[in-house]
This record gives structure tokens, C-alpha cells and sequence, in this order.
């Protein structure tokens, strides 16, 4: 199932602890749906400490980041996201 | 569609910004000493050896550690790529900067040749350094990068302005001839203070203002489009020295026109922001958008050159550097100490929040001391006996305070980073 959040309008460091915080009790076969106002390249360092996997892509000008667990089935190839 | 990222291991740790930055802070509380005890001598013309002292502490001393430091860092947050062997790289860099910055500056102070070509051969290197890591970084990043062009742009405007600074010192060594020597200084100035200081400045505002304060975005292509201009009128004005055309010096008024114009962008970008309140770090980019206005001013008056000289290097170039410091520094601490909790498997327990770091008081406290200070400097740039001395004085208390803050920051990171590894 998916889970959203959109933190386009918060000021650092928000974003990231918005984040952290929604994947800390991210279901095993869910998955995050990130709405960013930019790439957050610091982000992905932590992701991939936390056993994370994301994929992310530019849509109508702003950033769209999508993770899940590492090992999991991503979103679009268990039909369920994108 | 990407899945790649930067590696915790490849981000350059948190030493190495708090290391350039506290040397800049030392460097600007040397312009106070040199304020206090050439009070007599440094106002009397911005060619006296100790007005030109004073301008390569700000520009090396400061700007040079401040903008290197910060680009090392936010390298890798802005572009996903930090520069080759960050650690190594950054130290020699920072070495080189520091050793050629004092050298030159004590050449100018005692007239000395061979220390101001040795000064100025370093600093000139440490700046080639940081230029070729930084071009490594961005090819091995292989990403086109929505800023590359303006700041790749005003990183390459120090190229002339360090080839004109040592054909300069050649010249006043007697090994090669230079023509018209105060017209190829405002060549140089031009090339250093507009060209890559003020470029390298506003596109770094421009890219910070919508992260830090949620602001409308101004898109990258009219970015590029005003830092192409300002370098083509650059080159233009270059060619009003070397091939003598007086027709083409318009340019520079034109360049001016155009930071004048920039900042009322700015000024418009930070109203624009999500959140209506005033936090400190507005208060300085503010008053170094007035300093513009005002040098701006004193320039078309025309008559007091250390005017122009006290609002764009103290007001304009060392104020607004430092809102953004107080701005990138507590997040950089927040970070870093994020990054460590969740290698140790914890991820929301809760951090002290950025103002932790370095608070609004303190960061007042250095705002009121700071543009008093610049304040003084132009009342001594037109009553030096007055003034002179008071500004220095000032302006070292400014630059200690500065440096307090600096280092309190560092030590509450510090101090978290001991709680993190005792809770572990």
C-alpha cells in the first residue's frame, strides 16, 4: 500500500525527520510516495544505512521519490505504484 | 529514473567547512588589528600598501576560505558529488590559502617583493587546486547540474582575475612591463569582486533561498543568463585596458546596473517566502543588499573611493557570506548527527533542534556588532581620524564574536556526538 507525503513547503532539516519518521513504521510491503520541492541528495545516504531502496524522478517540477524496503518487489513491478 | 546517491563515506565530514570557516573569522579579526594600528595610514587611498592588505585579507583571507569551504561541502548535497579525496584535498587547499593569504598580505604591509610573489603564487595555486578538484567532481557526478553554468561561470571569472594579479606583482618586481597600472587593478578588482566574488555570491543566494526559506524559485536559465552577461561585459571592459577602446569602460557601469538589478530579484524572492518571519540570517543578506545600494551610491557620487571600497567588501561581501553561514553551519551539524544515529540503528529519537547550534542571540548579538563596525568604516572613509580606530576596534570585537560562535557550534556538535556514542 502506499503511503504519502508531501513536504514541499517545510524548511530543512523537516523534510528529512518527516521522513525518517514515516519510514520507521513503514510496513514491510509498503512503500513511500516523497512529494520534494528538490532532489534530496543528503537523504539517500541514510536510505541506504537503513536498508532502504528509492527510486526517484522529476514530474510537472518537482521531485517524486518512492521507497521501500531493499528486497522488496519495487512499486511499478508489483503493479501497485507509479 | 535514479537510484543512486551519494554514500555517507563519501560525504566530507563536518571538520572540514567548520575548519575553512574559523580561519576566514581570524582572517577578519586580523583587518580589525591592521584597522587599529595603521588607523593613520590605511584611509589615506585604497592604494596605500595597507588599504591593499586589508583588500586580500577580506578577498583571500575570508571570501576565498569562506566559498571554497562551503563549496566543498555543499558540493555533494547540491550536485551528489563530492571533490576527489575530500580530506587530502581540502587540507592542502586550505594550507595553501592560508599560507599565500598571510604572506601577501605581510608583502603589502612591509613592501616586501619576494613574500607578495610567494603569497601570491600560493594562493593563486590553492585556488587552481580547488578549481580542477571541483571540475573532477562534477564530470565524475555526470549529471548536467541546474547551477552548473553560473557557478562555473563565476568560479572561472578567478582565473583572470589571479592571471592579472601575478602579471601585476611580475610587474612591480621589474620582470615584465605593465602599461597603465591603476586602470589594470580595476581591471582586476572588476574581474575578483564582480565577476567571481559577486556572481559566485548571488547564484549561491539564489540556490539557498528556496531550500532554507521556501522561497519562489528563479528559474536557472535567467540565472545563467544574467552571470553569461555580466562576464561578456567582463571581457568587454578587460578589452577597454588592453586594446585601449575608452568606449567599452561603459560596461561596467552596466555590470553594476546589473547586480543592482539581481538584488531587487532577491529582495523580491525572500518576500516571497512561505514563512513570514525575520530570522537573523535575513537581517544579514538584507543589509549586504542595502551595502550594494549604497556602494552603488557612493560610486555614482564619485569622489570617495574607500566609501565604495568599505560598503561592497566589508558590507556587501563579508555580511551576506555570513547569514548564509549561520544559515548552512546549524544544519550541517543536524545532519551530520543524523547521518550517525541511523548508522547506529536509531532513526527518530529526537536531535536538539538547529538552533541549538548557533541561537538567534548570539547570531543578534554579531549582527549589531558587525554592521556597527562596517558603519564606522565608512564614517572613517571620510573622517579616518575620527573613526578610524574605532572601527578597528569594533570590527575585531565583531570577528572574535564571530569565532566565538563558530566554535560554540562545534562544540555542541561535539558534545552530541559524545552523548550519541555513550547511549549507543
Amino acid at each position: 500500500m502506499e503511503q504519502r507525503l508531501d513536504v514541499r513547503e517545510l524548511e530543512p532539516p523537516v523534510p528529512m525527520e518527516r521522513i525518517l519518521e514515516a519510514l520507521e513504521i513503514l510496513p514491510s510491503d509498503d512503500w513511500l510516495r516523497v512529494r520534494h520541492s528538490r532532489e534530496p541528495y543528503p537523504l539517500y545516504s541514510l536510505l541506504r544505512d537503513m536498508n532502504f531502496t528509492w527510486n526517484t524522478r522529476w514530474q510537472g517540477g518537482e521531485c517524486i521519490i518512492l521507497i521501500w524496503h531493499a528486497g522488496r518487489p519495487p512499486p511499478e513491478i508489483a503493479g501497485k505504484g507509479l | 529514473m535514479k537510484t543512486t546517491g551519494l554514500s555517507l563515506e563519501q560525504a566530507p565530514p563536518i571538520v572540514i567547512p567548520f575548519k575553512f570557516f574559523l580561519t576566514a573569522s581570524l582572517f577578519v579579526f586580523a583587518v580589525g588589528l591592521v584597522l587599529v594600528v595603521g588607523a593613520d595610514k590605511v584611509f589615506l587611498s585604497r592604494w596605500s600598501p595597507l588599504a591593499l592588505a586589508i583588500t586580500h585579507l577580506v578577498t583571500l583571507g575570508f571570501l576565498a576560505q569562506v566559498m571554497t569551504g562551503a563549496m566543498i561541502q555543499l558540493l555533494p548535497v547540491l550536485a551528489g558529488s563530492p571533490i576527489p579525496a575530500v580530506v587530502t584535498t581540502s587540507r592542502i587547499i586550505h594550507l595553501m590559502l592560508l599560507g599565500g593569504t598571510l604572506l601577501l598580505a605581510l608583502g603589502f604591509f612591509h613592501t616586501d617583493q619576494l613574500l607578495i610573489e610567494t603569497g601570491a603564487t600560493l594562493s593563486g595555486g590553492a585556488i587552481m587546486l580547488f578549481l580542477a578538484a571541483v571540475m573532477v567532481s562534477l564530470i565524475r557526478s555526470g549529471r548536467r547540474h541546474d547551477n552548473a553554468i553560473s557557478f562555473g561561470l563565476g568560479w572561472l571569472a578567478i582565473i583572470p582575475t589571479v592571471a592579472i594579479g601575478i602579471y601585476m606583482v611580475l610587474g612591480l618586481g621589474g620582470l615584465v612591463a605593465v602599461g597603465d597600472m591603476p586602470r589594470l587593478v580595476a581591471v582586476h578588482l572588476s574581474w575578483g569582486l564582480l565577476g567571481w566574488v559577486g556572481t559566485v555570491l548571488f547564484s549561491t543566494v539564489f540556490q539557498l533561498l528556496p531550500i532554507f526559506y521556501i522561497t519562489d524559485e528563479i528559474s536557472p536559465g535567467s540565472r545563467d543568463f544574467y552571470v553569461a552577461l555580466i562576464m561578456l561585459l567582463l571581457m568587454l571592459y578587460s578589452l577597454a585596458y588592453f586594446w585601449n577602446i575608452e568606449s567599452l569602460e561603459i560596461s561596467l557601469p552596466i555590470i553594476l546596473a546589473l547586480f543592482l538589478f539581481l538584488s531587487f530579484k532577491l529582495f523580491q524572492s525572500i518576500r516571497s517566502r512561505r514563512r513570514k518571519i525575520v530570522d537573523v540570517t535575513l537581517l544579514f543578506l538584507w543589509s549586504g543588499l542595502a551595502s550594494l545600494l549604497l556602494a552603488a551610491l557612493a560610486w555614482i557620487h564619485g569622489d570617495n573611493d574607500l566609501l565604495v571600497a568599505v560598503f561592497l567588501l566589508g558590507g556587501v561581501c563579508m555580511t551576506m557570506p555570513i547569514g548564509i553561514i549561520y544559515k548552512v553551519i546549524p544544519f550541517l551539524c543536524w545532519f551530520h548527527l543524523q547521518s550517525l544515529q541511523v548508522k547506529q540503528g536509531r532513526i527518530s529519537s529526537r536531535l536538539p533542534s538547529m538552533k541549538h547550534y548557533i541561537s538567534d542571540k548570539d547570531a543578534k548579538r554579531h549582527y549589531l556588532l558587525h554592521i556597527t563596525a562596517i558603519l564606522l568604516m565608512a564614517a572613517a572613509a571620510m573622517m579616518p581620524t575620527l573613526f578610524a580606530r574605532l572601527s578597528g576596534l569594533l570590527f575585531s570585537l565583531a570577528s572574535l564574536y564571530f569565532l566565538r560562535n563558530l566554535l560554540f557550534a562545534l562544540l555542541r556538535y561535539r558534545a552530541q556526538q559524545k552523548a550519541l556514542a555513550v547511549e549507543q
